[in-house]
């Protein structure tokens, strides 16, 4: 165990770093200058000059780097260009946001997914089923960006209830924060609910079928118990990767939402920083959210073996 | 069986149809954009007589019935940094309640009124402004304003690069505490509009906190003061009690933070924000049908979307006079490309910069639309009966954002008088940096557009001149360079007017070597409840505090 563990760590580790040295190739060749991003374009040539060293592009491309990740190592990830702070004054500033739209969205949308999941399996064939499913479908059909116009014409312009944009925690103001973030929130957990639906849904139908359960209905058994008991327990299993979709997608998986509503999360961030042409926050945030992946899938690994016996980390 | 299997089946398609009703249903709650009296949200629906259809009538305010008190929202899509001698755009939109300047203009015909700056003196033959400086001034801070400021200020624009926005000049010196006195190296009319405008900032602040802290705190000497700002949110002020001269109306002001047009439509519709100036026909257009009418601001305000072809070559096609004509003047049907675009909003003009500028007139507007069989002709006794190929290059983000639909337009218009052009899109800061400064030996036509105060034309014709480029150096005749110069000498703004005329002559009609594509218009949508006088507009981004005021909403 310890040593799948450290071996996993590992693996990490360089993915972190072989996707740091991507993100930093992928950057150098943007056809984007940086050293006017960072100093305007009203710069003459002396000034381009040590704006041009100042940024390290007299050197080749792997001095860059090392320059980079030395830096990095010190806990350093440089100053923003658009935001005239701290790299990670700027991440931590936001990152509180994107985290808590995506847990509470996330914590909406299983429950109410694997629930609809299990109905639709349960009921399959009858109506019910028939219009949990296609709703399904439709809903995870639709982009998150398309769903969050179409709430924000309704709810906000033609209802009043809600505000356009902005974002507020609960602890600060929580009538605020209910109107700004109740529709961001439910654009979000739309999309979570219909995948986990349509997942649970299959899942549960394959455990259905198994003759474990034909033996407990031919056993007599209630249909409520050999639910419960039988079908849940094993049908439920393959939900954990969605556990793990869901975490890995905690920092850029709202960047759409986030830009029609106006919040100031990580998505946002990322989608400025592109815009911009702001490389220290571009690389750190790549690099934050390859971290996130894998620890997502490591802590998915470990969620099969806690659930399911029959799997062990070797 | 069968039976049971059919009823299954149509069990089903109820069933789904039930899905499909409720969906559609959903998406037909949105759908009555285009009827203005259908939405009860919409002024024009709540309250007829609230909704004037011309707002500017009812806003041009003489003093009568201003309220002080209440706050303000409204918004913005760029927070780029509040010190303008690094990052002048959002310095201008966003924080004119906090920032004071040296004087201010309120139409580009009037007179330059002082402000931080008493009174100046101009002395043409030895190139000096010299600046009397209001005492009794103070920073939000309460640090005293003083000459260093204003020495502090101009310098910086040196030092961030910025200097050709205040004319680049030699010297910058403090006679006294309250007198300074700017050099430059050659006369020029355009003293006061490079002077005057500046915002003024806190030298011992800056020196005390630093570059950073000054791009994202604003401490000015302004009716406002910042109390709040979250970068990518909001950005807050409330009225600053020991300002020196009369206090503001407005309690505070807040600019929220949206990128998203439709949002930024959906916030003003919503009531949360005063005032909305869409950049594009469709929101106006969702905007017009929910009972809103928009101010059309003067055509000062607009801006000019423009294409230029660049060569170094001067063996390429677009080196040749008879090329640019055939394409330009008749090749692109150029009213239809703006009404397309942008409807009422847009408009094409052949006069270079806008039309409001004090050298505008009738004569510059000269062709009669597209004529596609004169094109091909024109470029057949030019020596390409079968056309060329070429490239349109077009800026991405920023004011070069919409450059693309007209890239593609063009296109399309090209390929009917055999002239094959391929759209490359181009980062906005390489574009403005590498194809604008001549740097690049590409070869084709450039599109880009600004908002041409009659300062930045001249700006744009001094960075863009004959020795550096726009159209680069091959397409300048001698006598257009001539003329540039003469421009920059004119003794008299009659005069100088008189020049930019023959210049916007020669550049557009005679050479073609700069093209304008379409004027977009400055639409504003204002609440019923948010007031303005017509004298609030300064220049063509900020507004005088003391010029606004709104009722209880």
């Amino acid at each position: 165990m310890t040593r799948y563990l450290l071996k996993r760590l590992g693996q990490t580790v360089l993915i972190i770093i072989l996707v740091s040295f991507l993100t930093f190739l992928l950057v150098s060749i943007m056809p984007r200058d940086p050293v006017y991003a960072m100093y305007g374009t009203d710069i003459n040539e002396a000034q381009y000059e040590i704006g041009y060293k100042e940024l390290n592009l007299d050197k080749n491309i792997i001095e860059r780097y090392l320059i980079w990740a030395k830096q990095v190592l010190h806990g350093d990830f440089g100053i923003s260009y658009k935001y005239h702070t701290p790299v990670t004054q700027v991440i931590g500033d936001k990152i509180g946001v994107t985290l808590y739209l995506s847990i509470i969205s996330t914590l909406i949308s299983m429950p109410i997914g694997i629930l609809l999941g299990i109905i639709t399996a349960v009921k399959r064939g009858k109506w019910q089923d028939t219009v949990l499913t296609l709703t399904a479908n439709v809903t995870a059909s639709v982009p998150s960006f398309v769903i969050a116009v179409v709430l924000m014409w309704v709810f906000v312009i033609k209802m009043k209830l809600f505000s356009t944009s902005g974002f507020t925690l609960p602890w600060v103001d929580f009538g605020q924060s209910v109107k700004q973030g109740f529709l961001p929130i439910v654009c979000l957990s739309l999309g979570g609910i219909a995948g986990t639906c349509r997942q649970t849904r299959s899942s549960m139908l394959e455990a259905i079928r198994q003759d474990y359960v034909r033996t407990a209905r031919s056993k007599g058994l209630k249909e409520g118990f050999i639910i419960y008991k039988h079908v849940m327990r094993n049908g439920l299993v393959p939900i954990i990767t969605l556990v793990g979709g869901r975490l890995s997608s905690l920092i850029a998986g709202s960047a759409f939402v986030e830009n029609v509503f106006g919040i100031p999360g990580m998505g946002n961030l990322l989608v400025n920083s592109v815009n911009n042409v702001d490389i220290p926050i571009m690389q750190a945030t790549v690099m934050l959210t390859a971290l996130v992946v894998s620890l997502a899938y490591l802590v998915t690994d470990f969620l099969y073996v806690v659930v399911d016996p029959r799997i062990s980390l070797k | 069986m069968k039976s049971k299997k059919m009823s299954g089946f149509l069990k089903r398609l109820i069933s789904g149809a039930m899905a499909l009703a409720m969906l559609l249903t959903l998406a037909a709650c949105g759908g009555g954009s285009d009827q203005p009296g259908g939405n009860t949200g919409s002024p024009a629906a709540s309250d007829p007589v609230s909704q004037t259809s011309d707002p500017a009538a009812e806003n041009t305010g003489s003093g009568d019935g201003r309220t002080t008190g209440g706050d303000l929202t409204l918004v913005t899509s760029m927070f780029n940094g509040f010190f303008q001698p690094k990052s002048q755009t959002t310095a201008m939109e966003t924080c004119w309640p906090a920032l004071e300047s040296l004087g201010y203009q309120v139409d580009v015909n009037d007179p330059w009124q002082p402000k931080l700056a008493e009174s100046w003196d101009i002395d043409y033959d030895a190139f000096t402004v010299t600046l009397h400086l209001k005492q009794g001034v103070s920073f939000h801070n309460g640090d005293p304003f003083n000459a260093d400021d204003v020495v502090f200020t101009l310098t910086a624009h040196n030092d961030y690069g910025t200097q050709s926005n205040i004319g680049s000049p030699v010297s910058v010196e403090k006679v006294d505490d309250y007198t300074v006195v700017v050099t430059y190296g050659e006369f020029s009319l355009n003293y006061e509009s490079w002077l005057l405008p500046r915002f003024m900032y806190s030298k011992e602040t800056f020196d005390e906190k630093g570059e950073d802290w000054m791009m994202n705190n604003i401490i000015g000497t302004g009716p406002y003061k910042m109390t709040e700002f979250v970068p990518d949110d909001h950005l807050t002020f409330e009225r600053f009690d020991g300002y020196w001269g009369e206090p503001g109306y407005v309690d505070t002001y807040t600019w929220r933070f949206m990128q998203d047009p439709t949002a930024q439509v959906a916030a003003f519709m919503n009531g949360e924000i005063g005032r909305v100036s869409p950049m594009n026909a469709s929101p106006v257009e969702l905007l017009r049908n929910n009972g809103f009418e928009p101010v059309v601001a003067p055509p000062i305000t607009g801006m000019q979307n423009y294409i230029v072809p660049i060569t170094l070559d001067p063996d390429a096609p677009l080196s040749n006079q008879a090329v640019r004509q055939a394409i330009y003047q008749y090749g692109v049907d150029w009213d239809a490309l703006a009404n397309t675009l942008g409807g009422d909003m847009y408009y094409h003009t052949d006069a270079y910069a806008l039309t409001g500028n004090p050298y505008y007139k009738e004569d510059l507007e000269f062709t009669n639309g597209a004529d596609y069989e004169k094109a091909k002709q024109m470029l057949a006794d030019a020596g390409y009966p079968d056309g060329f190929k070429t490239e349109i290059y077009y800026g991405t983000g920023g004011q070069a954002a919409g450059s693309e639909a007209i890239a593609t337009y063009v296109q399309a218009e090209l390929a009917k008088i055999g002239v094959t052009a391929e759209c490359v899109p181009v980062d906005g800061t390489v574009m403005n940096a590498e194809y604008w400064s001549g740097k690049t030996a590409k070869t084709g036509m450039i599109i880009s557009g600004l908002f041409f105060t009659p300062i930045q034309t001249l700006r744009l014709n001094q960075s863009n001149g004959p020795t550096g480029t726009q159209a680069a150096v091959t397409t300048w005749s001698d006598e257009t360079k001539e003329l540039f110069n003469k421009i920059n000498a004119a003794k008299t703004q009659e005069e100088q007017n008189q020049l930019m005329h023959e210049y916007a002559v020669r550049i557009v009609q005679e050479e073609s070597i700069y093209w304008p594509v379409y004027n977009g218009a400055t639409y504003e949508f204002y609440q019923d409840w948010c007031h303005y006088s017509d004298k609030a507009r300064i220049g063509n981004a900020g507004f005088d505090a003391h010029e606004i005021w709104v009722d209880a909403h």
